[in-house]
Protein backbone atom coordinates (compact mmCIF):
# COMPACT_ATOMS: atom_id res chain seq x y z
CA UNK A 1 0.00 0.00 0.00
CA UNK A 2 1.09 3.66 -0.87
CA UNK A 3 1.35 5.78 1.74
CA UNK A 4 2.58 9.11 2.62
CA UNK A 5 6.16 10.06 1.59
CA UNK A 6 6.05 12.19 5.13
CA UNK A 7 3.95 13.18 7.83
CA UNK A 8 1.46 15.43 5.35
CA UNK A 9 1.72 18.39 8.00
CA UNK A 10 5.43 18.38 9.51
CA UNK A 11 6.48 21.15 11.47
CA UNK A 12 3.36 23.34 10.74
CA UNK A 13 2.79 25.39 14.81
CA UNK A 14 -0.69 24.70 16.00
CA UNK A 15 -1.29 21.50 14.41
CA UNK A 16 -2.94 18.97 16.22
CA UNK A 17 -3.66 15.53 15.18
CA UNK A 18 -5.88 16.32 12.50
CA UNK A 19 -4.86 19.95 10.97
CA UNK A 20 -7.56 22.20 9.58
CA UNK A 21 -7.53 24.33 6.37
CA UNK A 22 -8.99 26.42 3.52
CA UNK A 23 -9.39 26.26 0.34
CA UNK A 24 -8.17 29.16 -1.42
CA UNK A 25 -9.82 31.62 -3.26
CA UNK A 26 -8.88 34.85 -4.42
CA UNK A 27 -10.98 36.62 -2.02
CA UNK A 28 -8.35 35.00 1.08
CA UNK A 29 -5.43 37.16 -0.41
CA UNK A 30 -6.26 39.46 2.65
CA UNK A 31 -7.20 37.50 5.29
CA UNK A 32 -3.83 35.73 4.48
CA UNK A 33 -1.60 38.56 4.58
CA UNK A 34 -3.11 39.63 7.41
CA UNK A 35 -3.12 36.16 9.19
CA UNK A 36 -1.23 33.20 7.85
CA UNK A 37 -1.66 31.67 10.95
CA UNK A 38 -5.06 31.30 10.91
CA UNK A 39 -4.97 27.73 8.58
CA UNK A 40 -2.36 25.05 8.99
CA UNK A 41 -3.00 24.69 5.38
CA UNK A 42 -4.58 25.93 1.88
CA UNK A 43 -6.27 23.93 -0.19
CA UNK A 44 -5.08 24.88 -3.81
CA UNK A 45 -7.36 23.91 -6.78
CA UNK A 46 -3.97 22.92 -9.68
CA UNK A 47 -5.82 22.87 -12.63
CA UNK A 48 -6.37 26.84 -11.79
CA UNK A 49 -2.93 27.41 -12.19
CA UNK A 50 -1.91 26.32 -15.56
CA UNK A 51 -3.49 26.44 -19.34
CA UNK A 52 -4.23 22.98 -20.75
CA UNK A 53 -3.76 22.91 -24.87
CA UNK A 54 -5.14 20.04 -25.26
CA UNK A 55 -4.17 16.06 -25.88
CA UNK A 56 -2.50 16.62 -29.15
CA UNK A 57 -0.35 20.09 -28.38
CA UNK A 58 3.01 20.69 -27.27
CA UNK A 59 4.06 21.82 -25.16
CA UNK A 60 0.59 20.41 -23.23
CA UNK A 61 0.73 22.41 -20.45
CA UNK A 62 1.71 26.03 -19.03
CA UNK A 63 1.81 27.91 -16.03
CA UNK A 64 -0.42 30.85 -16.00
CA UNK A 65 2.50 32.92 -14.87
CA UNK A 66 -0.29 35.40 -12.32
CA UNK A 67 -1.63 32.78 -10.79
CA UNK A 68 1.76 30.88 -10.07
CA UNK A 69 3.51 33.79 -8.85
CA UNK A 70 0.64 34.15 -6.35
CA UNK A 71 1.10 30.06 -5.88
CA UNK A 72 4.78 30.70 -5.47
CA UNK A 73 4.29 33.21 -2.59
CA UNK A 74 1.38 31.18 -0.97
CA UNK A 75 3.80 28.39 -0.49
CA UNK A 76 6.20 30.59 1.41
CA UNK A 77 3.92 30.97 4.01
CA UNK A 78 1.34 27.70 3.73
CA UNK A 79 1.93 23.93 3.34
CA UNK A 80 -0.39 23.39 0.15
CA UNK A 81 -3.01 20.73 -0.07
CA UNK A 82 -3.54 19.88 -4.11
CA UNK A 83 -7.13 19.49 -5.06
CA UNK A 84 -7.64 18.24 -8.31
CA UNK A 85 -10.92 18.91 -10.00
CA UNK A 86 -10.13 17.54 -13.59
CA UNK A 87 -8.99 14.32 -13.80
CA UNK A 88 -12.04 12.66 -14.60
CA UNK A 89 -10.73 9.19 -13.38
CA UNK A 90 -13.99 7.80 -13.29
CA UNK A 91 -15.08 8.24 -17.22
CA UNK A 92 -15.10 5.86 -19.67
CA UNK A 93 -13.07 7.92 -22.06
CA UNK A 94 -9.58 7.29 -22.51
CA UNK A 95 -7.40 8.18 -19.72
CA UNK A 96 -5.49 11.36 -19.56
CA UNK A 97 -1.98 9.96 -17.85
CA UNK A 98 -0.19 13.64 -18.95
CA UNK A 99 -3.00 15.14 -16.82
CA UNK A 100 -1.13 12.76 -14.04
CA UNK A 101 2.31 13.55 -15.45
CA UNK A 102 1.49 16.92 -14.92
CA UNK A 103 -0.03 17.11 -11.64
CA UNK A 104 2.98 15.00 -10.50
CA UNK A 105 5.21 17.90 -11.64
CA UNK A 106 3.70 19.98 -9.75
CA UNK A 107 3.74 17.84 -6.82
CA UNK A 108 7.56 17.35 -7.07
CA UNK A 109 7.67 21.67 -7.09
CA UNK A 110 5.35 22.46 -3.99
CA UNK A 111 5.28 19.07 -2.30
CA UNK A 112 1.80 18.92 -1.54
CA UNK A 113 1.26 17.76 1.76
CA UNK A 114 -1.50 15.21 0.06
CA UNK A 115 -3.32 14.75 -3.33
CA UNK A 116 -7.07 14.35 -3.69
CA UNK A 117 -9.56 14.36 -6.72
CA UNK A 118 -13.15 14.11 -7.52
CA UNK A 119 -14.21 10.21 -7.59
CA UNK A 120 -16.51 11.26 -10.54
CA UNK A 121 -16.56 11.62 -14.94
CA UNK A 122 -16.86 14.99 -16.47
CA UNK A 123 -15.08 14.28 -19.65
CA UNK A 124 -16.91 12.65 -22.36
CA UNK A 125 -15.60 10.57 -25.57
CA UNK A 126 -17.23 11.91 -28.16
CA UNK A 127 -16.67 11.56 -32.42
CA UNK A 128 -14.29 14.48 -31.76
CA UNK A 129 -12.64 14.59 -28.79
CA UNK A 130 -11.98 11.88 -25.81
CA UNK A 131 -12.11 14.93 -23.75
CA UNK A 132 -15.68 17.03 -24.19
CA UNK A 133 -16.50 18.51 -20.81
CA UNK A 134 -20.15 17.58 -19.55
CA UNK A 135 -20.65 20.53 -18.16
CA UNK A 136 -21.49 18.41 -14.66
CA UNK A 137 -19.91 15.51 -12.58
CA UNK A 138 -22.02 12.54 -14.58
CA UNK A 139 -23.84 10.16 -12.76
CA UNK A 140 -22.05 7.11 -11.89
CA UNK A 141 -23.32 3.53 -11.83
CA UNK A 142 -21.89 1.76 -8.61
CA UNK A 143 -21.10 -1.38 -10.76
CA UNK A 144 -18.18 -4.12 -11.35
CA UNK A 145 -16.77 -3.15 -14.11
CA UNK A 146 -16.32 0.56 -13.37
CA UNK A 147 -14.77 -0.30 -10.13
CA UNK A 148 -12.02 -2.37 -12.27
CA UNK A 149 -11.73 0.68 -14.70
CA UNK A 150 -10.99 3.02 -11.94
CA UNK A 151 -8.92 0.82 -9.60
CA UNK A 152 -6.68 0.04 -12.61
CA UNK A 153 -6.43 4.34 -12.87
CA UNK A 154 -5.75 4.74 -9.37
CA UNK A 155 -3.00 2.22 -9.34
CA UNK A 156 -1.80 3.72 -12.56
CA UNK A 157 -2.27 7.73 -11.42
CA UNK A 158 -0.29 6.44 -7.81
CA UNK A 159 2.46 5.03 -9.56
CA UNK A 160 3.05 8.39 -11.50
CA UNK A 161 2.59 10.37 -8.05
CA UNK A 162 4.58 8.51 -6.19
CA UNK A 163 1.90 8.87 -3.35
CA UNK A 164 -1.43 7.75 -2.16
CA UNK A 165 -4.45 8.97 -3.60
CA UNK A 166 -7.37 10.70 -1.88
CA UNK A 167 -11.01 10.54 -3.88
CA UNK A 168 -13.58 12.49 -2.75
CA UNK A 169 -17.26 11.58 -2.48
CA UNK A 170 -19.38 13.43 -5.20
CA UNK A 171 -23.22 15.02 -5.30
CA UNK A 172 -25.85 13.27 -7.62
CA UNK A 173 -29.10 14.63 -8.36
CA UNK A 174 -30.32 11.54 -10.31
CA UNK A 175 -28.91 8.11 -8.71
CA UNK A 176 -28.33 5.65 -11.58
CA UNK A 177 -30.49 2.59 -10.30
CA UNK A 178 -29.79 -0.57 -10.11
CA UNK A 179 -26.06 -0.34 -9.57
CA UNK A 180 -24.22 -3.59 -8.84
CA UNK A 181 -23.12 -2.15 -4.97
CA UNK A 182 -23.82 0.77 -2.71
CA UNK A 183 -21.36 3.91 -3.29
CA UNK A 184 -19.91 2.91 0.31
CA UNK A 185 -19.13 -0.72 -0.65
CA UNK A 186 -17.70 0.56 -4.20
CA UNK A 187 -15.31 2.90 -2.48
CA UNK A 188 -14.62 0.55 0.16
CA UNK A 189 -13.41 -1.84 -2.19
CA UNK A 190 -11.78 0.70 -4.13
CA UNK A 191 -9.65 0.92 -1.02
CA UNK A 192 -9.10 -2.41 -0.59
CA UNK A 193 -7.70 -2.53 -4.06
CA UNK A 194 -5.39 0.43 -4.24
CA UNK A 195 -4.58 1.52 -1.10
CA UNK A 196 -5.93 5.05 -1.79
CA UNK A 197 -7.46 7.30 0.80
CA UNK A 198 -10.96 8.53 1.31
CA UNK A 199 -12.03 12.26 1.51
CA UNK A 200 -14.97 12.86 3.04
CA UNK A 201 -17.34 16.34 1.67
CA UNK A 202 -19.63 16.09 4.60
CA UNK A 203 -21.48 18.58 2.18
CA UNK A 204 -21.73 16.98 -0.62
CA UNK A 205 -23.17 14.16 1.75
CA UNK A 206 -25.74 16.15 3.29
CA UNK A 207 -26.79 17.30 -0.15
CA UNK A 208 -27.34 13.93 -1.39
CA UNK A 209 -29.01 13.18 2.16
CA UNK A 210 -31.63 16.02 1.87
CA UNK A 211 -32.25 15.77 -1.99
CA UNK A 212 -32.38 12.06 -2.41
CA UNK A 213 -33.84 11.24 1.39
CA UNK A 214 -31.32 9.22 2.93
CA UNK A 215 -29.88 9.05 6.03
CA UNK A 216 -26.23 10.88 6.12
CA UNK A 217 -24.73 9.06 9.57
CA UNK A 218 -26.10 5.54 8.13
CA UNK A 219 -24.51 6.28 5.18
CA UNK A 220 -20.94 7.09 6.78
CA UNK A 221 -21.77 3.59 9.22
CA UNK A 222 -20.87 2.04 5.66
CA UNK A 223 -17.69 3.82 4.83
CA UNK A 224 -14.27 2.18 5.95
CA UNK A 225 -13.38 5.21 8.47
CA UNK A 226 -10.05 3.95 8.47
CA UNK A 227 -9.59 5.16 4.69
CA UNK A 228 -10.69 9.04 5.51
CA UNK A 229 -8.15 10.79 5.34
CA UNK A 230 -9.62 14.24 4.64
CA UNK A 231 -12.70 15.80 4.87
CA UNK A 232 -14.42 18.50 2.96
CA UNK A 233 -16.92 20.87 5.08
CA UNK A 234 -18.95 23.74 3.30
CA UNK A 235 -22.31 25.30 3.31
CA UNK A 236 -25.03 25.29 0.34
CA UNK A 237 -28.21 27.28 -0.16
CA UNK A 238 -32.02 26.33 -1.51
CA UNK A 239 -33.33 26.73 -4.44
CA UNK A 240 -36.74 25.50 -6.15
CA UNK A 241 -37.16 23.29 -3.25
CA UNK A 242 -33.06 21.85 -4.01
CA UNK A 243 -30.46 21.88 -1.83
CA UNK A 244 -26.94 22.62 -3.95
CA UNK A 245 -23.62 22.38 -2.82
CA UNK A 246 -22.80 26.10 -3.64
CA UNK A 247 -20.36 26.74 -1.15
CA UNK A 248 -22.44 29.92 -0.59
CA UNK A 249 -20.84 30.35 3.46
CA UNK A 250 -21.30 29.40 6.22
CA UNK A 251 -21.74 25.48 7.56
CA UNK A 252 -25.48 24.38 8.53
CA UNK A 253 -25.25 23.07 12.00
CA UNK A 254 -25.87 19.52 10.06
CA UNK A 255 -22.45 19.76 8.87
CA UNK A 256 -20.54 20.48 12.17
CA UNK A 257 -22.06 17.84 13.85
CA UNK A 258 -21.31 15.37 11.35
CA UNK A 259 -18.00 16.27 11.61
CA UNK A 260 -17.92 15.94 15.56
CA UNK A 261 -19.65 12.91 15.17
CA UNK A 262 -17.22 11.28 12.49
CA UNK A 263 -13.91 12.74 12.72
CA UNK A 264 -13.47 10.55 16.27
CA UNK A 265 -13.85 7.52 14.34
CA UNK A 266 -11.37 8.33 11.70
CA UNK A 267 -8.09 7.12 12.45
CA UNK A 268 -6.28 8.61 9.76
CA UNK A 269 -7.75 11.79 9.36
CA UNK A 270 -5.14 14.35 8.75
CA UNK A 271 -7.12 17.46 8.09
CA UNK A 272 -10.59 18.91 7.47
CA UNK A 273 -10.77 21.99 4.81
CA UNK A 274 -13.75 25.04 4.77
CA UNK A 275 -14.88 25.41 1.45
CA UNK A 276 -16.74 28.89 -0.11
CA UNK A 277 -16.85 30.63 -3.17
CA UNK A 278 -15.12 33.52 -3.29
CA UNK A 279 -18.31 35.59 -4.76
CA UNK A 280 -19.87 34.83 -1.54
CA UNK A 281 -16.87 36.89 0.58
CA UNK A 282 -18.93 39.70 1.15
CA UNK A 283 -21.34 38.44 3.07
CA UNK A 284 -19.07 35.76 4.95
CA UNK A 285 -16.40 37.87 5.42
CA UNK A 286 -12.98 37.77 7.24
CA UNK A 287 -14.58 37.17 10.63
CA UNK A 288 -16.61 34.42 9.30
CA UNK A 289 -14.08 32.61 7.88
CA UNK A 290 -11.81 32.51 11.06
CA UNK A 291 -15.41 32.09 13.01
CA UNK A 292 -15.33 28.49 10.75
CA UNK A 293 -12.22 28.14 11.32
CA UNK A 294 -12.73 27.97 15.10
CA UNK A 295 -15.54 26.09 14.65
CA UNK A 296 -13.62 23.69 12.90
CA UNK A 297 -10.98 23.24 15.63
CA UNK A 298 -13.52 22.84 18.30
CA UNK A 299 -14.99 19.86 16.55
CA UNK A 300 -11.84 18.70 16.07
CA UNK A 301 -10.83 19.19 20.08
CA UNK A 302 -12.79 16.24 21.73
CA UNK A 303 -10.81 13.34 23.18
CA UNK A 304 -9.61 10.98 21.11
CA UNK A 305 -5.71 10.46 21.56
CA UNK A 306 -3.42 11.54 19.36
CA UNK A 307 -1.29 8.58 18.11
CA UNK A 308 -4.20 7.12 16.87
CA UNK A 309 -5.05 10.51 14.23
CA UNK A 310 -1.32 9.91 12.41
CA UNK A 311 -1.36 9.05 9.36
CA UNK A 312 0.63 6.07 8.95
CA UNK A 313 4.25 6.16 7.51
CA UNK B 1 -17.06 1.16 -24.45
CA UNK B 2 -19.98 0.56 -23.00
CA UNK B 3 -19.45 2.81 -20.00
CA UNK B 4 -18.38 5.74 -22.03
CA UNK B 5 -21.56 5.01 -24.19
CA UNK B 6 -23.69 5.37 -20.94
CA UNK B 7 -21.88 8.62 -20.21
CA UNK B 8 -22.20 10.55 -23.70
CA UNK B 9 -25.26 10.05 -23.73
CA UNK B 10 -26.37 11.10 -20.20
CA UNK B 11 -24.50 14.02 -21.28
CA UNK B 12 -26.40 14.36 -24.49
CA UNK B 13 -29.45 14.18 -22.58
CA UNK B 14 -28.51 16.89 -19.65
CA UNK B 15 -27.31 19.09 -22.74
CA UNK B 16 -30.24 19.01 -24.50
CA UNK B 17 -33.87 19.03 -22.08
CA UNK B 18 -35.65 18.71 -25.12
CA UNK B 19 -34.21 15.07 -25.47
CA UNK B 20 -35.43 14.24 -22.17
CA UNK B 21 -38.70 15.33 -22.78
CA UNK B 22 -38.52 13.09 -25.93
CA UNK B 23 -37.31 9.77 -23.66
CA UNK B 24 -40.02 11.00 -21.25
CA UNK B 25 -42.40 10.72 -24.05
CA UNK B 26 -41.24 7.46 -25.67
CA UNK B 27 -39.48 8.57 -28.54
CA UNK B 28 -36.65 5.73 -28.98
CA UNK B 29 -35.14 7.49 -31.51
CA UNK B 30 -33.24 9.68 -28.80
CA UNK B 31 -31.36 7.19 -27.84
CA UNK B 32 -31.07 4.63 -30.59
CA UNK B 33 -28.09 5.75 -32.22
CA UNK B 34 -25.68 4.70 -28.76
CA UNK B 35 -24.30 1.47 -28.16
CA UNK B 36 -26.30 1.19 -25.13
CA UNK B 37 -26.89 -2.62 -23.16
CA UNK B 38 -30.42 -2.92 -22.49
CA UNK B 39 -29.47 -2.31 -18.74
CA UNK B 40 -27.79 1.07 -19.42
CA UNK B 41 -31.20 1.82 -21.69
CA UNK B 42 -33.34 1.17 -19.25
CA UNK B 43 -31.32 3.26 -16.79
CA UNK B 44 -31.14 5.96 -19.24
CA UNK B 45 -35.15 6.25 -19.44
CA UNK B 46 -35.43 5.99 -15.60
CA UNK B 47 -32.91 8.88 -15.01
CA UNK B 48 -35.08 10.83 -18.11
CA UNK B 49 -38.10 10.47 -15.63
CA UNK B 50 -36.32 11.27 -12.70
CA UNK B 51 -37.33 14.99 -11.18
CA UNK B 52 -33.57 15.66 -10.77
CA UNK B 53 -32.42 15.75 -14.24
CA UNK B 54 -33.98 19.42 -14.32
CA UNK B 55 -31.29 20.52 -11.89
CA UNK B 56 -29.26 18.56 -14.13
CA UNK B 57 -29.83 20.83 -17.30
CA UNK B 58 -29.71 23.87 -15.00
CA UNK B 59 -26.40 22.72 -13.86
CA UNK B 60 -25.27 22.22 -16.85
CA UNK B 61 -25.75 25.51 -18.15
CA UNK B 62 -24.29 27.51 -15.20
CA UNK B 63 -21.25 25.72 -15.50
CA UNK B 64 -20.81 26.32 -19.18
CA UNK B 65 -21.83 29.70 -18.38
CA UNK B 66 -19.08 30.36 -15.77
CA UNK B 67 -15.96 30.51 -17.99
CA UNK B 68 -17.69 32.43 -21.09
CA UNK B 69 -18.67 35.49 -18.18
CA UNK B 70 -15.28 35.30 -16.40
CA UNK B 71 -13.34 36.47 -19.44
CA UNK B 72 -16.28 38.50 -21.25
CA UNK B 73 -18.23 39.89 -18.89
CA UNK B 74 -18.71 43.16 -20.57
CA UNK B 75 -19.22 41.04 -24.15
CA UNK B 76 -22.29 39.56 -22.01
CA UNK B 77 -23.74 42.19 -20.46
CA UNK B 78 -23.87 43.96 -23.84
CA UNK B 79 -25.88 41.38 -25.33
CA UNK B 80 -28.23 41.65 -23.05
CA UNK B 81 -31.30 39.93 -23.87
CA UNK B 82 -29.37 37.80 -27.02
CA UNK B 83 -27.40 35.84 -24.51
CA UNK B 84 -28.46 32.82 -24.19
CA UNK B 85 -30.14 32.46 -27.22
CA UNK B 86 -26.01 32.95 -28.55
CA UNK B 87 -25.13 30.76 -25.78
CA UNK B 88 -28.14 27.98 -26.90
CA UNK B 89 -26.43 28.07 -30.41
CA UNK B 90 -23.08 28.16 -29.60
CA UNK B 91 -23.02 25.17 -27.76
CA UNK B 92 -25.67 22.87 -29.71
CA UNK B 93 -22.85 23.87 -32.53
CA UNK B 94 -19.97 22.91 -30.03
CA UNK B 95 -19.08 19.31 -29.97
CA UNK B 96 -15.76 19.75 -28.04
CA UNK B 97 -16.57 21.54 -24.78
CA UNK B 98 -14.06 22.43 -22.18
CA UNK B 99 -14.18 24.42 -18.85
CA UNK B 100 -10.79 25.61 -19.41
CA UNK B 101 -11.97 29.12 -19.69
CA UNK B 102 -9.20 30.76 -21.86
CA UNK B 103 -10.31 28.16 -24.64
CA UNK B 104 -13.67 27.98 -23.76
CA UNK B 105 -14.25 32.16 -23.93
CA UNK B 106 -12.20 32.12 -26.78
CA UNK B 107 -14.47 29.80 -28.81
CA UNK B 108 -17.72 31.91 -27.82
CA UNK B 109 -15.88 35.07 -29.05
CA UNK B 110 -15.05 33.49 -32.21
CA UNK B 111 -18.44 32.23 -32.46
CA UNK B 112 -20.23 35.74 -31.79
CA UNK B 113 -17.32 37.30 -34.72
CA UNK B 114 -18.45 34.87 -37.22
CA UNK B 115 -22.95 35.26 -36.29
CA UNK B 116 -21.72 39.08 -36.81
CA UNK B 117 -19.65 38.52 -39.72
CA UNK B 118 -22.75 37.02 -41.38
CA UNK B 119 -25.28 39.61 -40.39
CA UNK B 120 -27.02 37.19 -37.47
CA UNK B 121 -25.93 39.44 -34.70
CA UNK B 122 -25.63 43.34 -34.32
CA UNK B 123 -21.87 44.19 -34.42
CA UNK B 124 -21.10 47.82 -32.80
CA UNK B 125 -20.11 47.80 -29.38
CA UNK B 126 -20.46 43.69 -28.36
CA UNK B 127 -17.78 43.37 -31.39
CA UNK B 128 -15.37 45.66 -29.48
CA UNK B 129 -16.41 43.91 -25.96
CA UNK B 130 -15.29 40.75 -27.64
CA UNK B 131 -11.76 42.23 -29.24
CA UNK B 132 -11.60 43.99 -25.95
CA UNK B 133 -11.71 41.51 -23.48
CA UNK B 134 -9.45 38.79 -25.23
CA UNK B 135 -6.76 40.83 -25.38
CA UNK B 136 -7.03 41.70 -21.97
CA UNK B 137 -7.42 38.14 -20.82
CA UNK B 138 -4.67 37.01 -23.50
CA UNK B 139 -1.94 39.82 -21.89
CA UNK B 140 -2.72 38.46 -18.75
CA UNK B 141 -2.16 34.71 -19.64
CA UNK B 142 1.24 35.26 -21.63
CA UNK B 143 4.40 34.23 -20.02
CA UNK B 144 6.36 36.29 -21.66
CA UNK B 145 6.89 39.86 -20.47
CA UNK B 146 6.89 41.55 -24.00
CA UNK B 147 3.52 39.50 -24.26
CA UNK B 148 1.83 41.50 -21.98
CA UNK B 149 1.53 44.43 -23.81
CA UNK B 150 -1.67 44.29 -26.43
CA UNK B 151 -2.69 47.34 -29.28
CA UNK B 152 -6.01 46.49 -29.83
CA UNK B 153 -8.19 48.93 -32.62
CA UNK B 154 -11.53 49.91 -31.46
CA UNK B 155 -14.61 52.08 -32.67
CA UNK B 156 -15.91 52.57 -28.98
CA UNK B 157 -14.32 54.44 -26.14
CA UNK B 158 -12.97 51.51 -24.28
CA UNK B 159 -13.47 52.59 -20.81
CA UNK B 160 -17.35 53.02 -21.80
CA UNK B 161 -17.56 49.38 -22.98
CA UNK B 162 -16.11 48.10 -19.74
CA UNK B 163 -18.49 50.50 -17.41
CA UNK B 164 -21.06 48.71 -16.09
CA UNK B 165 -22.98 51.60 -15.66
CA UNK B 166 -23.27 52.44 -19.12
CA UNK B 167 -26.09 49.85 -20.98
CA UNK B 168 -25.32 49.35 -24.77
CA UNK B 169 -28.11 52.15 -25.91
CA UNK B 170 -25.92 54.92 -25.01
CA UNK B 171 -22.44 53.54 -26.22
CA UNK B 172 -21.83 55.54 -29.76
CA UNK B 173 -19.15 55.08 -31.79
CA UNK B 174 -16.34 57.48 -32.49
CA UNK B 175 -15.54 58.95 -35.75
CA UNK B 176 -12.07 56.94 -36.19
CA UNK B 177 -10.55 54.29 -35.13
CA UNK B 178 -9.41 54.22 -31.55
CA UNK B 179 -6.07 52.77 -30.36
CA UNK B 180 -6.39 51.02 -27.21
CA UNK B 181 -3.21 49.27 -25.44
CA UNK B 182 -4.12 47.03 -23.00
CA UNK B 183 -1.22 46.37 -20.32
CA UNK B 184 -0.84 43.60 -17.72
CA UNK B 185 2.62 44.13 -17.02
CA UNK B 186 0.92 46.23 -13.94
CA UNK B 187 -1.94 44.75 -12.03
CA UNK B 188 -4.38 44.95 -12.34
CA UNK B 189 -4.31 45.20 -16.03
CA UNK B 190 -4.58 48.53 -17.61
CA UNK B 191 -6.41 49.72 -20.49
CA UNK B 192 -5.08 53.17 -22.47
CA UNK B 193 -6.14 55.35 -24.99
CA UNK B 194 -3.08 55.64 -27.73
CA UNK B 195 -2.70 58.49 -30.28
CA UNK B 196 -1.56 56.85 -33.49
Amino acid sequence: MLQFSESPLRGIPGTGPAAVGLMFNGALAGLLDARPDCTDFLSIIPERFWQDFGRNNAPRFAPLPDETALLDRLAERHRLVAHGVGLSIASGSTFDLDHVRQLAEWHRRYDFAWISEHLSAVRVLTEETPDHHAGLALPLAWDHDLLDLVSDRVNRTQDILGTRLLLENGVVHTPVPGSDMSEQEFVNALVRRTGCGVLLDLHNLLVNAINLGFDAGRWIDALDLESVVEMHVAGGNRLFGVYLDSHSGACPQTVWDLLARTAPRCPNLAGVTFEYHESYHPTLGEDGVLDQLARMRAALLPEVPAEVRHVDR
Amino acid sequence: MSIAEFQRAFAELVAHPEQVLGVRDGDAAVLADYDLSPRERERLEILARDEGMSVNCSLYRVNRLIPVYSVLPHTCRLLGDRLMHELDGFWAASRHATLQYRWESWRFGLWLQDRIAGGHLPGGPVEDAIRLELAMFDAQAAGDPRERRRLVRLRHDPHALLDPAVPAAALRPAPGEIGVLVDATTRPVQVHVVED
